[in-house]
């Protein structure tokens, strides 16, 4: 009975941890094309790449976040699914949590990057040239 | 069949999507940043790019198939689940930080030559 809810508990999570991971990355990534482009100056292969590179590493850093914070240790939970939705709720909001700090990292990169190629206008053009 | 058995089964097939998958990703998308690198070489930057992935995928294949070798034994469901998503979390989490790495590394690469011309 007891294993019976941690097994159910697992295929809850494992789902919305996926689908949330993916919804995240393709809203994020969607967007931060525009960002790319402009940090590389109109390169659009470039910015593409790195995209590309960025939303590989955002994947794998939560997706193997979320794998390795699934376990439910048997002491933790009764039978009752009331001890089930709190055990899961804590996992899921920590979860959610953790990709909106992530979320933010990104984001703030990308101005980083936006600023930095802004200031750096000069120097780079004449590196164009050569 | 044996529970463990069938882990090690679930084990290789998801690492192995998974590390052919972005093996094929990073080869892809780093060759333009190999030819940036090298402009006038593009024949050398292509060796080099393979010769990234082959690296790659011995480092990552070697792990995890070291890591089959300390696996406890599993008696129900419920532990192969555990089992398989902590052994394949650390797997993919030391995958990203080596792929964060590399794109720091390339970042400060870039860098420098800029600089230097």
């Amino acid at each position: 009975m007891k294993t019976s809810k941690i097994i159910l508990g697992y295929f809850i999570y494992l789902p919305i941890a996926l689908v949330l991971t993916y919804y995240v990355a393709k809203t994020l990534f969607k967007n931060s094309t525009v960002f790319m482009i402009e940090i590389f100056k109109g390169k659009e292969e470039i910015a593409n790449a790195t995209n590309t590179l960025f939303k590989v590493g955002f994947y794998l850093l939560n997706i193997g976040f979320a794998l390795l914070i699934l376990k439910i240790n048997a002491h933790e939970i009764n039978e009752t699914y009331q001890s089930l939705i709190e055990i899961l709720s804590k996992k899921i909001g920590g979860f959610s949590i953790y990709l909106g700090f992530m979320l933010f990292l990104n984001m703030f990169l990308f101005f980083r990057g936006r600023k930095k190629s802004k200031t750096m206008q000069v120097p780079t053009n004449l590196v164009v040239k050569d | 069949m044996n529970q463990n058995l069938l882990g090690y089964l679930l084990f290789a097939i998801i690492m192995a999507y998974i590390i052919i998958k972005v093996g094929y990703k990073c080869y892809k998308n780093g060759i333009v940043f190999i030819d940036t690198l090298i402009p006038d070489d593009p024949k050398f930057g292509l060796q080099i790019n393979r010769l990234l992935l082959v690296g790659y995928y011995l480092t990552n294949i070697g792990y995890t198939v070291f890591s089959l070798s300390q696996w406890e034994n599993i008696a129900t469901t419920t532990e192969l689940i555990e089992v398989l998503s902590i052994k394949s979390g650390i797997i993919i989490i030391g995958l990203s930080v080596l792929h964060y790495i590399n794109i720091i590394s390339l970042t400060i690469v870039l860098k420098n030559r800029t600089i230097k011309i």
